[in-house]
């Protein structure tokens, strides 16, 4: 990690002056700001499918799979940290590769599905 | 008429609003409601809506403090505007314009990156490892581990935010990230003459986990996590 290889912030954050997104302003415009007597309120139509992606639950046995089926496909040569991890766990990743595929198969069917949020 | 937010009396929004319809302000002593024609009671949130209340109430951020209304605030009239917002609330209002003047809000997020947070965890996470070295390991059980390392992770990453962006804050609003990778998702009151010490700050913490996690900050704007009036639902 030498400073001179280091670009620009924009490398590691991204900038934005203002909300620019729609979940930008679900996040801002709708959940947050001044809220005056309920009445004045007028209903706003449309907020339910706009919202209904913000909360997942995150211990569940379907992310646990997924997880699972995650780190088993992962390709440590890719990365240096795996590298590490390959030198001192010898050789056990090859017969893991084995199993790794057999479970793949056997949860290929439990992608996960999430609700869109409705984009107008 | 659809209110976007507070502003301080005397001051100019060239802008246009929902609709389209261009926006003026309804002053009342010393504090003003940023306004706009519109002409039905029924509103939908529509994207376009949103971007657009958003970008009337950083217009008028340009020129002032704001205390930004959530969206979908309509009024009867301009009488109704001053009768039941400015005049009935006016001494809160003018404490409220007071609190935020001269302050911003930046909202940070951060998440991990999957492939590289799953890679280190693997490489440091002796339990893991191990399971996924077995073949007759349980997959609920390595899923398991790896869910409680990425929650120890999480719980870290986003304690670290929180303390080294918070020094540069007057206050901190935590919401609850959302999705499963997602670290923080945060806004900080910040003096506008602090902002450009905050965002040195965010990038210093965004490099210290370059590759693992993507930030994103939002801001200065308008401090719309920071405005409650008492016995209201916030």
């Amino acid at each position: 990690m030498t400073m001179a290889t280091q670009g620009t912030a924009s490398n590691y954050l991204q900038r934005g002056p203002s909300p620019s997104g729609l979940a930008d302003v679900v996040d801002l415009i709708l959940d947050k700001g001044l809220v005056i007597d309920a009445y004045v309120r007028i209903s706003v139509i449309g907020i339910e499918l706009v919202t209904i992606d913000a909360r997942i639950v995150i211990a569940s046995v379907d992310t646990y799979l997924r997880f699972a089926e995650a780190v088993n496909r992962l390709d440590l040569t890719q990365t240096e940290a795996a590298g590490l991890a390959e030198l001192r766990d010898g050789g056990s990743n090859k017969k893991a590769k084995g199993a790794v595929e057999g479970a793949k198969e056997a949860f290929s069917g439990n992608g996960r599905e999430r609700e869109k949020s409705e984009k107008d | 008429m659809y209110v976007y937010g507070l502003t301080s009396s005397g001051r100019t929004i060239a802008t246009q609003g929902i609709g389209d319809a261009p926006v003026s302000t309804v002053e009342h002593g010393e504090v003003a409601a940023i306004v706009s024609r519109h002409p039905t009671t029924k509103l939908r949130a529509k994207r376009r809506d949103l971007l657009r209340h958003s970008d009337v109430l950083q217009a008028a951020f340009a020129a002032g403090p704001v205390v930004p209304l959530r969206f979908g605030t309509v009024f009867d009239s301009e009488g109704e505007v001053v009768e039941s917002l400015l005049g009935a609330r006016y001494e809160e209002l003018v404490q409220l314009l007071q609190r935020v003047e001269g302050l911003a809000e930046l909202r940070l997020r951060g998440a991990f990156v999957e492939h590289e947070l799953l890679s280190e965890i693997v490489a440091e996470d002796a339990r893991v490892a191990a399971l996924r070295a077995d073949p007759g390991a349980n997959m609920v059980a390595l899923g398991e581990a790896v869910a409680d390392a990425v929650a120890a992770r999480k719980a870290a990453a986003a304690d670290e935010a929180v303390t080294s962006l918070g020094r540069h804050a007057v206050d901190v609003h935590v919401d609850e990230p959302g999705e499963e990778l997602e670290v923080i998702r945060a806004s900080f009151l910040v003096e506008l003459g602090d902002v450009a010490t905050f965002e040195r700050a965010a990038e210093e913490l965004a490099r210290r986990h370059r590759g693992r996690m993507k930030f994103d900050l939002i801001g200065p704007m308008p401090p719309h996590s920071f405005v409650s009036l008492d016995g209201e639902r916030g």
